[in-house]
């Protein structure tokens, strides 16, 4: 892992096009701002990593019994809509 | 976020034919292969309805149950930067459907929705994306009240 230290307002290129600047530094928290094309994911590890978790367990849950049978017949074609909280 | 603008799937027709080969360039997510599924409308066996969609793998035996999000919420809406419509082949949000990956559980009120990681596909190109819509929970319950 490259490690650089950077100070209040100092950034890092990555690349041609990726910018990351130190915007505050308080407590234990660091704010980072990132400039890059949107052709790029730019994302929380931890939420990347609860996606990936959360595929792998969509794909292991068709493993067993087809359970979709009765759930299509609970739902009765549709579930109803509902309001997010 | 500008959901007027960059609203995906809103007016798409689920009625399009959906039964047919889709390729995912980038894969899904944590699965850089398969790229190429299979996505079709389930039916169970007794003819009965369905509101669920299978995306199945050409390579191998990985399976996804997906929903259209919108018979979950009407105001769903992940959005679909110009950079991603390009990927996608479609000149606007409206060409470009959205799926959401649910996650079978043992128990059936326990199963829920990942409208966090939507699959937006384009059934004209039959290309499609798994996009990252951090503002969407993870683990939305499919069912509204479950009845212990």
């Amino acid at each position: 892992m490259l490690v650089l230290t950077r100070r209040l307002g100092e950034s890092i290129t990555i690349g041609d096009d990726i910018v990351v600047t130190v915007l505050s530094v308080s407590g234990g928290q660091v704010r980072l701002g990132i400039t890059a094309p949107q052709s790029v994911r730019v994302v929380r590890e931890e939420i990347l990593k609860g996606i990936q978790e959360e595929n792998s367990a969509a794909a292991k849950g068709l493993g067993g019994a087809l359970p979709l049978d009765a759930l299509a017949k609970r739902l009765g074609g549709a579930p109803t809509e509902r309001k997010r909280a | 976020m500008h959901p007027e603008k960059h609203e995906a799937g809103k007016g798409s027709s689920l009625a399009e034919p959906t039964d047919a080969e889709f390729f995912f360039p980038e894969g899904l997510l944590g699965f850089a292969t398969p790229r190429y599924f299979t996505l079709a409308p389930y039916s169970p066996p007794d003819g009965s309805p369905s509101p669920f969609f299978l995306l199945q793998a050409k390579e191998d035996d990985l399976c996804f149950p997906l929903i259209p999000p919108a018979l979950l919420s009407s105001e769903y809406t992940p959005s679909a930067p110009p950079e991603l419509l390009a990927k996608l082949g479609a000149e606007s949000p409206a060409q470009v459907t959205p799926f959401a990956i649910v996650t079978l559980r043992d128990r059936i009120e326990e199963i829920t929705v990942n409208l966090q990681a939507p699959l937006l596909v384009n059934p004209r190109s039959r290309l499609g994306f798994q996009i990252v819509a951090e503002q969407y929970p993870l683990r939305h319950p499919l069912l509204a009240s479950p009845q212990a």
